[in-house]
């Protein structure tokens, strides 16, 4: 009973050091498609939250039809916008860092996400996206909506084949 | 005593134009290069960085090349990785064949 309170009132002290309570969120069952990890108020196991393509799915989805500079014709991409995963994995850091599958490696200032852009997309025309053609995860802005989208920073921002996130304080 | 404070006056007075001018020159500088900087960012670009995504396609097969090097050699190969290297390299190339400013 007593090392019960203690516990309890360590977990509040630091739940409120980073303001806001720490959350388990629920164990991916299916193949995990994205890790994030750094600073991070919620967490899955091991201080990581780990997300697979069926709690992807259940968030909110946002879905353009866009042309890009990597394929010929418009493509519609589905997906979860990044800010919404960040909330998700309670991302505590002023940047993130975004990694591919190769190692590829960018960092975006969360300043500079907005509310649905970019979007964490999972399907591109409605199928998701194999290894072999830049899947299973891209992060992609809609670049026709917008000059600002059309830069040379988010083009390299537009990370293919994410693997990983890192919260950076 | 009254030339001497002319003289000082007189230098003061050749030197204090160059002065301005030179801050001037300075302050400009900075300026460009801020805002050259500003617009290199903001600019549109047409494609992606051609002679960065060419190389990358080198890393990539490179790297596909060395895992399989190494699966060959070892008893029991890391297929999962080699797989991955593969992907990737795959990936790259399609993306050559299919990229504005190489399609």
């Amino acid at each position: 009973m007593y090392m019960n309170s203690t516990l309890c009132a360590l977990s509040l002290a630091s739940g409120l050091a980073t303001a806001g309570l720490a959350e388990q969120l629920p164990a991916p069952s299916g193949e995990v498609l994205l890790t994030l990890s750094g600073a991070l108020a919620n967490e899955t196991a091991d201080g990581v939250v780990s997300l697979d393509r069926e709690m992807l799915e259940n968030m909110e989805t946002v879905e353009f039809t866009t042309s890009t500079i990597w394929m010929e014709d418009e493509v519609t991409f589905t997906g979860v916008p990044l800010s919404d995963v960040l909330d998700y994995a309670g991302a505590q850091g002023d940047e993130i860092s975004a990694v591919a599958l190769n190692d590829y490696k960018i960092e975006i200032p969360v300043s500079e996400i907005e509310e649905s852009s970019p979007i964490i997309a999972y399907l591109m025309n409605g199928e998701p996206m194999s290894r072999r053609n830049k899947g299973p995860l891209w992060i992609v802005y809609d670049y026709d909506s917008d000059a600002k989208y059309r830069s040379e920073v988010i083009y390299s921002r537009s990370i293919w084949q994410l693997d990983r996130i890192v919260s950076n304080n | 005593m009254a030339l001497e404070l002319f003289r000082r006056d007189a230098i003061l007075r050749r030197i204090l134009p160059f002065g301005v001018i030179l801050i001037g020159i300075a302050l400009l500088i900075g300026l460009f290069l801020a805002i050259t900087q500003r617009m290199n960012t903001l600019r549109e670009a047409p494609g992606d960085n051609i002679t960065w995504t060419l190389s990358q396609v080198e890393v990539d097969v490179l790297l596909l090349t060395d895992e399989a090097l190494l699966a060959q050699q070892s008893e029991t190969p890391d297929l999962a990785t080699l797989r991955r290297r593969f992907d990737n390299a795959y990936s790259r190339a399609v993306n050559i064949q299919e990229s504005r400013g190489f399609a």
